[in-house]
């Protein structure tokens, strides 16, 4: 497989980043998926980048299999809570020091809907493929990770929150 | 006095300052030497070997599995597939308006593209296309800008009964089959020795 270059390498560290919470974790993560991906000798992904970033994701799910702290909670989809928009987020407000702290109290998925919504700019139907996840399954998390930042003190103005 | 900004924006700045250090990235690089130096001295006598066992566990342990769950699960696949390159929106590689000047585009490169009578239900014009991949085989996808705004992806390659398993064949009369899946509209049916599958949204 040929070599990713510095920016490709540097948005899967920070990828890495998102999923595990902390660099030293994630540099780790992306050196073991590195070595897999230099090895790999099988057809060529259409898009390297793409292919090399869920070989992250799931190494990173191997070594949290069994973790707490990444469970799915099936039922956040099925318990329908008030559909949220991406829009919805675009609109909050927040404090800027505040967000730092929030960051770290969240979970696995949550940072990682947040970076690659916020940081990659994908939508929510790119996220949902990326990470075979339904699509109401991450409008609830969006959902929850609206009020947790509510709560724990960022004021979101709700400019487009629907009625 | 706090400071206010948009959520996007105050992410964005969390990862601003993460980028490895020359450090790492000279650890990651180092790996594109080593993995080139471990290579096998025989990497070919290597695959064999690595090939021989494969067979051997998919002749052993897979082909009763796989003759049971395939019809069912090849359908659900195509479904799948055609959600993914519909949602992914990769770039095209083709500009085109219309499914002939499409086909030309495509020709050189070894694919026939072929119009259908479902195809012209879209309520929408061709912009573009670009190559795909269907149930792992090569194929030609095909963009739809619609009236309302959105996008239909169509998806279409040679029929092959043992990679796609039976479908609705239009030349007997029999229709598409039709699901609603990740909030898109989508179709599966062949004519003419080709298969086509449909995506919009619902």
């Amino acid at each position: 497989m040929p070599a990713l270059d510095d920016d490709a390498l540097n948005r899967a560290y920070r990828y890495a980043t998102a999923l595990c919470g902390d660099r030293d974790a994630a540099m780790d993560l992306v050196h073991s998926a590195y070595v897999k991906f230099v090895r790999y000798d099988g057809p060529p992904p259409r898009e390297p980048l793409h292919y090399f970033l869920r070989m992250i994701r799931n190494g990173f799910l191997d070594e949290r299999r069994h973790a707490a702290r990444w469970r799915w909670e099936p039922l956040e989809a099925a318990e329908g809570p008030t559909p949220l928009h991406a829009q919805d987020l675009e609109a909050m407000q927040v404090d800027r020091d505040l967000v730092t702290v929030v960051w770290t109290g969240l979970s696995g998925p949550e940072r990682e809907v947040l970076f690659l919504w916020a940081v990659e700019e994908h939508t929510v139907d790119e996220i949902a493929a990326m990470t075979d996840t339904p699509r109401g399954t991450l409008l609830a998390r969006l959902h929850r990770l609206r009020k947790k930042f509510q709560r724990d003190g960022v004021h979101g103005t709700l400019l487009g929150e629907r009625a | 006095m706090t400071v206010q900004q948009p959520l996007k924006d105050a992410i964005r700045e969390q990862f601003d300052e993460t980028r490895l250090s020359p450090e790492q990235l000279a650890r990651l690089r180092a790996v594109e030497t080593t993995v080139a130096s471990d290579a096998p001295a025989r990497p070919d006598r290597r695959r064999l070997f690595a090939a021989a066992a494969s067979v051997a566990t998919l002749a052993i342990g897979g082909g009763a599995i796989w003759q049971l769950t395939r019809p069912a699960n090849r359908i659900d696949a195509i479904f799948d597939d055609i959600c993914v390159n519909h949602l992914a929106q990769h770039p095209l590689s083709f500009h085109a308006s219309s499914i002939d000047a499409l086909a030309a585009a495509f020709m050189p490169q070894g694919f026939m593209v072929r119009d259908s009578a479902p195809l012209r239900e879209i309520n929408g014009d061709v912009v573009g296309g670009h190559f795909c991949w269907l149930l792992q085989q090569a194929a030609a996808e095909i963009r739809y800008r619609l009236a309302d705004g959105h996008w239909a992806t169509v998806v279409q390659t040679a029929y092959q009964e043992d990679v796609f398993g039976p479908l609705p064949d239009l030349a007997q009369g029999e229709s598409p089959i039709a699901r609603v899946l990740r909030g898109l509209y989508c179709l599966v049916w062949r004519d003419r020795g080709m298969v086509f599958a449909l995506a919009k949204p619902a």
